[in-house]
């Protein structure tokens, strides 16, 4: 049984724009699946169907067989407590702080602060925004915004992450501890759905790569 | 951590929070003069309708026995409380004020006497029965002569009554609708202007109950806040106002065990309960439909 199973999804946005056609995709428990392709191919808009911040035009959306449009909202809020999102534009409350950010986003997945206040602290402490943790967000740089957007996801210690060009703002030094995070996450066997065009992610050679192409999905490899 | 986000709700929605304490204090104020004007005015029927009366005078000098068949064919008629016989000497007596003084100088009492009606007045249980007695009493009038019915004044202050009451519950209902109608759209802006903060929230699993708890919160420290304001102004123009016309009554009177009771029903309603459910309904229409 599948984790996620897209059947011939298409997305189109008015007037008549097709930023996916015909997509069928599969995704196991504990894949890791790299999702390429050029600026524009519809990476965005498959992550977004996948966590549901839009719906789809034709076709269906299935996790562990069961079709996205049978599942209501409230129970759907429970996978996304359960879920690490990265945003592509960080989607962060840009009048909180740092820690205010990370810590709504445990408190909203049920997790237990008293237990994660030293991992708050130990994973600021790895993207080197130890000094910036009482900072709003918008007092920080792109890059920063986006690290904090990263550690708000994996801290969570998700069953599934959704990462949608997760190094896109940042320096190499934090591409390759994101890198090691991710590496870790897949081997706790948590579920990885990752869009990106950074040739540092795709050298890799991990888990499963597709493309995408002007909404359509080119054949996929393996790297495993 | 629900409270750094309220703190940023506040501030970024100030505006909109600053115009729902002013307004609650101008529809927090009026609805309760108009309580205090509707329940004085109210009173001051009561106690007038105590005394209002159905004048019929019989000009003819009548028989005792036509005057008796009289009244006990009104007393038949429904919503008859009392029936008052004033003889002409006691209403000559009661209207001598009222007289020219050339009518005594050209008459004697005798034939101003001679000339002076019966006068039977009739009161009803409620000034509200008095349509329905009017008709019943045209069949008893035809078999009676010379009757001469006086209606006027008790028709006048019976319609104002009646339509009074019309109008005030039609405008009790319009202003409340004016206050649901306006929390309605300052919930719909603020959810407007917070619209990305929403989508992050309902992204990283929050709910639309949650959501709107930090709302509920925020709305009913500004009503409280707004509604002390408002009753301080209300009970110093009451007070001033009381100086004027001292026989006025003061409502609500909350010494009074009973009007504290729906004094508090009344607030909870309008600072609680109205805006919970239409925050609610709204996050939920927007959010969660």
């Amino acid at each position: 049984m599948s984790f996620i199973r897209l059947e011939k999804i298409n997305k189109i946005y008015p007037p008549y724009f097709r930023a996916l056609v015909n997509i069928n995709l599969e995704i196991e428990k504990g894949d890791f699946l790299l999702i390429t392709g050029p600026t524009g191919a519809g990476k965005t808009t498959l992550l977004k169907l996948i966590y549901r911040e839009e719906k789809p035009s034709h076709g269906e959306i299935f996790i562990k067989n069961k079709p996205y449009s049978k599942i209501k909202e409230k129970e759907f809020r429970k996978l996304r407590q359960r879920w690490g999102i990265i945003f592509q534009d960080g989607k962060l409350f840009e009048d909180l702080s740092v820690y205010e950010n990370i810590k709504l986003s445990l408190v909203l997945a049920e997790k237990k602060m008293r237990d994660m206040k030293h991992r708050i602290y130990e994973f600021l402490e790895r993207f080197n925004l130890l000094l910036k943790i009482n900072k709003k967000i918008k007092e920080l740089s792109g890059g920063e915004q986006q690290k904090v957007g990263v550690i708000r996801a994996i801290l969570k210690d998700p069953e599934f992450l959704i990462a949608d060009e997760p190094t896109g703002n940042l320096d190499p030094m934090s591409i390759y501890e994101i890198i090691n995070i991710l590496k870790e996450l897949h081997q706790k066997g948590t579920t990885i759905v990752l869009a990106t065009h950074d040739p540092t992610i795709l050298n890799l050679k991990i888990g499963k790569l597709i493309t995408l192409e002007k909404g359509e999905l080119i054949e996929g490899c393996y790297f495993l | 951590m629900l409270f750094s986000l309220a703190k940023v709700e506040f501030k970024k929605t100030f505006t909109f929070y600053i115009l729902l304490f002013l307004f609650f204090i101008f529809w927090n104020f009026f609805s309760l003069l108009s309580f205090f004007l509707f329940k004085n005015l109210e009173n001051f029927l009561k106690v007038y309708q105590e005394k209002l009366s159905i004048n019929i005078f019989i000009s003819s000098e009548p028989s005792n026995k036509t005057i008796s068949s009289l009244i006990s064919e009104i007393q038949t008629l429904p919503f008859v409380k009392k029936v008052e016989v004033v003889p002409p000497l006691k209403l000559l007596e009661n209207w001598k004020k009222d007289l020219p003084p050339e009518v005594f100088s050209l008459f004697r009492e005798e034939e101003i006497l001679k000339n002076f009606p019966y006068l039977i007045r009739i009161y009803l249980s409620s000034p509200e029965h008095f349509l329905y007695f009017q008709e019943q009493f045209v069949l008893v009038s035809k078999v009676f002569k010379d009757i001469t019915y006086e209606n006027s004044k008790f028709n006048n202050i019976l319609n104002f009554l009646f339509f009074f009451k019309k109008i005030f519950w039609g405008l009790a209902l319009t202003w409340f609708i004016f206050y649901l109608v306006f929390l309605l759209l300052l919930n719909f802006f603020i959810n407007s202007l917070m619209n990305k903060n929403i989508k992050i929230f309902i992204l990283l699993g929050g709910s639309f109950i949650r959501l709107s708890l930090i709302r509920i919160i925020l709305f009913i420290i500004t009503m409280g806040l707004s509604f002390i304001i408002s009753w301080f102004i209300y009970s110093y123009f009451i007070e001033n106002l009381l100086l004027i016309f001292s026989f006025l009554k003061v409502y609500p009177n909350i010494k009074d065990v009973h009007h504290l009771l729906y004094f508090l029903i009344y607030l909870f309603f309008i600072i609680i309960l109205f805006p919970t459910l239409i925050i609610l309904f709204l996050n939920f229409w927007m959010n969660e439909n």
